[in-house]
């Protein structure tokens, strides 16, 4: 089976797929409707989108924003204002009584196949909301995450996650491979073997752990840096409910660091390296596939087959050129 | 028709509220439509005739409710109520609704007749909102009776036919686009005017729509003050109309209680004492120790009369009251630190429009130790010129002081520290003023001295204060007392 095939396979599995660019237009739309076509007929998807931010963006890059094709009978969120514009008759299932920047939320349903203009929930629990809702009334609910915004692909919302790289993330070959192995090393870090606690996964504070039993600190971010480097004991294994960024991975890089998930890591690749940091995951994120874009807004198209190459040599999952 | 305006002092309704306590009830209330939420946020008080009638169908709700003929999933089912009136207005005034709000006032038309069904024979036929089969029947005329909405094919055999080319076009591996663009348009043309015929037919029905909003509003206000008297144990007030026949009429509450005083006791596993007043018309004076819980009286006296005045069940086993004109209650306001004026500057004044008010109205005036940060010389000559003119009015009025010598006709007096208690001196301060409640009575009772209890050392002895202070002051007042007999 080559790559495409087994990336479908593995989309037909998921019941929430998320659809994460590395940057803007690296091709999440391309990839969005390529799974879509692929599936037509064989699930009941729905479709959404975080936000509508992406839009202004493209504005301001001069490239539109490409709609969304969507079959007879699928499902999609959109806000008041694309939705009074849609040139697909629709059937509303849904609408919100929270407004977005754009309106409130609409679920319809197509009635026709046709291209509709995607838009959602700006926050992640408003997304987590609907992302549910949709699972009740369709197969698959795949997430059209936009501008980089990790959170949306947490993996309490999405069971499945596709990241998309591309020319628009760099012109530089080696920029965009070093990017995204990174990335993707983030998303299959380990989850923490041991059993923790549920008051200490819950809570909002840094919890240490010295090797027999977890105690709860009084420092509820990590981000308060001397209150960090004030903690004490000996404790060789450390919970951070918050931001794990560059700076609190210089205080604590020597003890074993625990988050949530791969969205509460802000290192940069620079200290990553630096530091070569032991972390550990609650939840891990099961990526299924890594799509190309080899074309950039600024109009310049890049070998997308040497990337690939390069890519497959370290990462076992299905890499495709959503172009081709 | 209002005949008269309700008031109360201070005029501003939130700093009222938070004076009485009202606003911790207002967080206890969850109202579940867009209605009901908006009522709650702006409350009135209401006419004598909608205070009967909301007091009556609390009672009927609140039996329903308890004997589970109104359930849980019924109330929950309000939720589903979208707010849309906006779009009923716009009816009214001839105007076209879109699909997003025909979509609204279909799913609003499905889940009332929901509603209906489940509650029709349990509450009496004047509650139900009216049918709206009518307005159901127009948004779905494929009669699947699902709360979705689109311009059906169903409206129109043109629009049918026009879809029908439409799809056999796309479905095409090549079609003209020129062709598609025109059938598209000639679509939208078609929507727009089958949504200028639907609005036309439902503008017959908004009437008939706005009814049923102002009954499932009703409802709703119903349910949640019910609700709330189930979950405080309120009680219904019986509250009569000023009439000449009543100018001896006695405000009368029993067993009153704090409802956020009494669950703070009780989050702390500890029993609220609740107290008992009479109020006739004229002064009554309230003395007691520090501590006794005076100003609570008074705040809960406002809270009770003013429940009663928005249509609400009270914080007491039973309340007799009378419909009143204006509530004053003229206390410290723990959150508002005073502006501008000085605090003995700003409650004179208050009292001062209290004073004018009650000479025209009825009011229930309350005031919490008048004249408190003055002299007490001047403090006791002016304390006993205000309970003078209010006694001139038709007005119920109570006094909180700590001065001696205030002659009023009525005096209660909170019996206060229990006599038969011994003070363990190891106990700590802190955990003494915690505990507060085990040592103190407080009962209100009726009192003919023109003193009031002195109490005050006792309970610097209870908190452990410096004991040469407790002597030295306990030796001022031997001596105070022997010049006096002198004097005599």
């Amino acid at each position: 089976m080559d790559d495409k095939s087994v990336l479908i396979q593995s989309v037909l599995n998921a019941k929430i797929l998320a659809i994460i660019g590395l940057e803007k237009n690296t091709g999440k739309t391309e990839t969005l409707n390529f799974i879509v076509k692929c599936l037509t007929g064989k699930k009941n998807i729905a479709l959404t989108s975080i936000g509508t931010d992406g839009e202004e963006k493209d504005i301001v890059f001069g490239s539109p924003k490409p709609s969304v094709y969507v079959d007879e009978g699928q499902i999609y969120t959109t806000t008041e204002f694309f939705f009074k514009r849609r040139t697909v008759l629709s059937e509303i299932l849904y609408v919100s009584t929270q407004t977005t920047p754009t309106g409130r939320l609409i679920i319809a349903r197509a009635c026709e196949p046709g291209k509709v203009i995607l838009s959602g929930p700006p926050t992640t629990a408003w997304m987590k909301e609907v992302a549910t809702y949709l699972s009740n009334i369709a197969d698959l609910v795949i997430i059209d995450g936009a501008l980089s915004r990790f959170s949306q692909a947490k993996p309490s919302i999405a069971d499945s996650v596709i990241l998309a790289t591309g020319a628009a993330y760099s012109l530089e070959k080696r920029e965009i491979i070093r990017h995204t192995k990174y990335v993707y090393n983030l998303c299959t870090l380990d989850v923490f073997e041991k059993q923790i606690p549920s008051e200490i996964v819950n809570s909002n504070h840094i919890c240490t752990f010295d090797g027999r039993e977890w105690k709860k600190t009084n420092v509820s971010s990590a981000l308060n840096l001397q209150k960090l480097k004030e903690i004490e004991g000996g404790f060789s294994c450390i919970y951070i409910p918050g931001a794990l960024t560059d700076s609190v991975l210089r205080t604590v890089y020597d003890k074993q660091i625990i988050v949530r998930d791969f969205t509460k890591i802000f290192i940069s690749y620079e200290y990553f390296v630096k530091y070569r940091p032991n972390i550990k995951v609650l939840e891990k994120t099961n990526v299924i596939g890594i799509t190309v874009n080899p074309y950039s807004p600024t109009g310049y198209l890049i070998d997308s087959e040497s990337i690939i190459n390069e890519l497959r040599k370290v990462i076992n999952i299905p890499i495709i050129d959503v172009r081709r | 028709m209002e005949l008269s305006v309700f008031s109360t002092i201070p005029s501003k309704t939130e700093e009222f509220e938070r004076t009485i306590g009202f606003d911790y009830i207002k967080t206890l209330l969850e109202p579940k439509t867009p209605f009901g939420q908006k009522y709650f946020k702006h409350l009135k008080p209401l006419s004598f005739e909608h205070i009967a009638q909301h007091l009556d169908d609390i009672t009927l709700f609140v039996r329903l409710i308890e004997q589970s003929v109104i359930t849980q999933e019924i109330i929950k089912e309000f939720e589903n109520v979208v707010d849309i009136s906006k779009s009923v207005e716009r009816l009214k005034s001839g105007e076209v609704l879109d699909e997003v709000e025909l979509f609204e006032l279909k799913k609003y038309a499905l889940v009332v007749e929901d509603i209906c069904e489940k509650i029709s024979g349990k509450v009496p036929k004047d509650l139900l909102p009216p049918q709206l089969l009518n307005v159901i029947d127009i948004l779905d005329p494929e009669k699947t009776r699902l709360p979705t909405f689109y311009v059906y094919d169903t409206y129109s055999e043109e629009l049918k036919e026009i879809r029908k080319k439409k799809r056999e076009l796309i479905k095409l591996k090549t079609y003209d686009e020129l062709q598609l663009a025109e059938l598209s348009e000639q679509e939208i043309r078609l929507e727009k005017q089958i949504l200028k015929n639907i609005s036309a037919r439902l503008s017959g029905y908004s009437n008939i729509i706005m009814e049923s909003i102002e009954k499932v509003k009703y409802l709703d206000v119903i349910i949640t003050k019910a609700k709330l008297a189930i979950n405080c144990e309120l009680s219904k007030p019986e509250i009569v109309n000023f009439e000449k026949d009543f100018k001896d009429f006695n405000i009368h509450i029993e067993n009153m209680f704090n409802p956020k005083l009494k669950e703070e006791l009780k989050s702390k596993s500890k029993n609220y004492q609740p107290v008992s007043i009479d109020i006739r018309p004229g002064v009554t004076i309230i003395v007691g120790a520090n501590m006794s819980g005076k100003s609570v009286i008074l705040r809960t006296v406002a809270l009770v009369q003013y429940m009663a005045q928005l249509g609400f069940f009270v914080p007491a086993q039973r309340c007799k009251t009378i419909f009143l004109d204006s509530i004053a209650i003229i206390a410290e306001d723990y959150q508002k630190p005073l502006s501008g004026l000085s605090s003995f500057g700003s409650e004179i004044l208050m009292i001062n429009e209290a004073l004018s008010k009650a000479k025209l109205s009825r009011s229930l005036v309350l005031i919490d130790e008048p004249a408190r940060t003055t002299n007490p010389y001047e403090a006791n000559a002016i304390v006993n010129a205000i309970v003078d003119e209010f006694e001139n009015t038709s007005s119920y009025t109570l006094i909180v002081t700590h001065l001696d010598d205030i002659h009023s006709k009525k005096r209660l007096r909170v019996k206060g520290l229990r006599e038969d208690i011994e003070f363990s001196s190891s106990e700590q301060p802190e955990k003494l003023i915690e505990n507060i409640q085990n040592y103190i009575d407080y009962t209100l009772i009726e009192s003919n001295e023109s003193t009031v209890p002195k109490e005050a050392i006792k309970i610097m002895e209870l908190l452990g204060i410096n004991s040469q202070i407790i002597q030295k002051s306990k030796e001022n007042l031997n001596i105070d007392r022997s010049r006096r007999y002198k004097d005599v």
